[in-house]
């Protein structure tokens, strides 16, 4: 990010390759709706471009990153309400209809994954975002306090809540441990 | 330590998120509490359960706009480092040469201020001065000379105030019939019949600042006040009609005219956008932008199928330029391009169908791109989108 406040457009591009898909992947969960994640997705590095000249390490760049795609995703949902469309939590149908699997998934894994979908489209939506802020952006729980807006201890025990009700919920869909296989690469390292 | 905080400490154990002391301590306890073990391996569990699912591959298509508008900010970044530097010579300058330019104003007007009241209101008396001859070497007060000494201030006047945007010279076009005092537009001015003389003669003395020019005897008299008046002076035709500042420099006589293209370089550009050729709006904006003296900005609109995204370009002064818009229109997905003069009417609309990625951008037809801001105050970034054209 320092590179490119410098002006080197090289580096955002390296930026927009690093953390587009994972931004893009984290709004689609949260919006449940794809195409409102596209807009989205490309107005939160717009965002970034405006927003980079007075950039200041205060944070890490994925904190204030996931801030921007978090409130972009909020305020939306209230507009959307506002419009009477469907809300934050509205069913997953958007989240579903991504029926590509991935081609380097074994035939079990794209099995499992629409039900994981479905688990976490079922979240309540503040339980939702915790989750996915931790477990695919890789936030720390302090930094999603920061995100979020709200103490750590909610955020932990929201993480909590969100871990228990997928576990009961891929139960109810028969999702063990060993339909999970191996790990997809961009969770690896969170 | 309460049952909810050392889940806490448990959730934090599970995500790596505890020094190794006290990692280590939460692990010793949990060995030992049957509970805690179980809650740990369960977090761990439903973790390694839902890693399976992958990313979201984000699409490609809005790449590109992502990196052209990165480098639309890195070049304005780029020109904005300059300015730390050079800010303090350049606001010494601005003061500088705003300072004398104020002097200089004060000095010139110090004269007409100073003149009967019937004087300072008889500009259309002394467009009405007799036809131009050159005044005999006379002492001051005589009345070629005041002829003369009146016109002067005007003539730097009308060097000047093409300098001034374009917007900033419609309202002096306005004021030109309080001046003349005449109820007419200054344009139509010079195609009046001469009135007789005589309110010349009684002006009085002109400053000394004016006097001492050198070569004012020999020019010859220079009746028109504004500027607007000097094409008659050469060729009185009857041209109601605002002239481009290019025809009014020609014809001018040579010292106002070297004049102004002297002391104000702006003024082509500016009183272009006067009656610019619509032609003339896209070969500026092309000069702008290859120039990088463009700023622009870019929306994007979601949910709004008639505008995805906009891009407006305002070129130094705040102005609207350009403003492109993408969306679905008529049913196809266009890009919409809008070229504004700097009178801020539209100029040019040129239109690129999206579904043939070799067609290249061309005028578009009347009534092919519906919701085109006809004007540039609509075509603002921060005007409601267009969702529905």
């Amino acid at each position: 990010m320092r590179r490119f406040q410098a002006g080197d457009v090289r580096a955002f591009e390296v930026l927009v390759r690093r953390h587009r898909t994972p931004v893009f992947s984290f709004l689609v969960r949260l919006t449940a709706d794809r195409a409102r994640a596209e807009d989205l997705c490309q107005e939160v590095f717009l965002k970034v471009v405006k927003a980079s000249a007075g950039w200041a390490e205060r944070a890490r760049f994925q904190t204030w990153l996931y801030a921007i795609a978090r409130n972009l995703a909020v305020d939306e949902s209230r507009r959307a309400a506002f419009r009477r469309a469907e809300p934050l939590d509205a069913p997953a149908a958007a989240a579903q209809a991504s029926d590509d699997p991935a081609p380097d998934r074994s035939a079990a894994a794209a099995l499992v994954r629409p039900k994981l979908e479905a688990a976490l489209a079922a979240l309540p939506p503040e339980q939702r975002e915790v989750f996915l802020l931790r477990e695919h952006a890789g936030l720390r729980f302090a930094e999603i306090a920061e995100v979020t807006g709200t103490p750590e201890n909610t955020v932990k025990s929201r993480m909590r809540y969100a871990l228990e009700a997928l576990r009961t919920r891929l139960e109810a869909l028969g999702v063990g441990p060993e339909d999970a296989g191996a790990p997809p690469v961009g969770s690896a390292a969170r | 330590m309460s049952q909810d905080a050392f889940q806490d400490r448990l959730l934090d154990l599970a995500y790596g998120e505890l020094s190794p002391r006290e990692a280590r301590e939460v692990e010793a306890h949990a060995a030992s509490c049957p509970a805690c073990r179980a809650e740990l391996a369960r977090i761990r569990e439903t973790r390694r359960i839902m890693a399976a699912l992958p990313d979201e591959p984000a699409p490609e298509a809005g790449e590109r706009l992502l990196l052209a508008a990165a480098r639309e900010a890195a070049r304005a970044r780029r020109r904005a480092p300059l300015l730390p530097r050079w800010g303090w010579a350049l606001s010494f300058a601005a003061t500088l040469a705003v300072v004398g330019a104020v002097s200089y104003r004060i000095l010139e007007m110090r004269g007409p201020a100073e003149r009967a009241e019937t004087a300072l209101m008889g500009n259309g008396a002394y467009q009405a001065a007799p036809a131009p001859e050159a005044p005999p070497p006379a002492p001051a007060g005589g009345s070629p000379e005041a002829e003369h000494r009146r016109e002067a201030p005007s003539a730097d006047h009308r060097a000047e105030r093409p300098a001034v945007p374009p917007r900033a010279a419609a309202p002096a076009a306005k004021a030109a019939p309080h001046e003349l005092g005449q109820g007419e537009r200054g344009e139509a001015a010079f195609a009046r019949p001469p009135p007789p003389s005589g309110a010349i003669a009684a002006a009085p003395a002109a400053p000394p600042s004016e006097a001492k020019r050198p070569g004012a005897p020999a020019t010859p008299p220079e009746p028109a006040p504004r500027e607007d008046v000097a094409p008659a002076e050469a060729a009185p035709p009857p041209a109601p009609a605002p002239a481009p500042a290019q025809s009014k420099a020609a014809t001018a006589p040579p010292r106002a005219a070297a004049r102004l293209h002297a002391t104000a370089p702006a003024v082509d550009a500016g009183a272009d956008a006067q009656g610019a050729p619509q032609a003339d709006a896209l070969a500026s904006y092309g000069f702008l932008r290859s120039a990088g003296r463009l700023r622009g900005e870019i929306r994007t609109f979601t949910n709004c199928p008639g505008e995805a995204w906009r891009k407006v370009e305002t070129d130094p002064d705040g102005r609207v330029v350009a403003y492109v818009r993408e969306g679905t229109i008529g049913g196809r997905r266009l890009r919409v391009e809008a070229i504004y003069g700097a009178d801020g009417r539209l100029a040019r609309t040129r239109v690129r169908d999206l579904a043939d990625a070799a067609a290249p951008l061309r005028d578009a037809r009347p009534g092919e791109a519906p919701g085109t801001p006809e004007d540039a105050a609509a075509a603002t970034a921060d005007a409601p989108p267009r969702c529905g054209d």
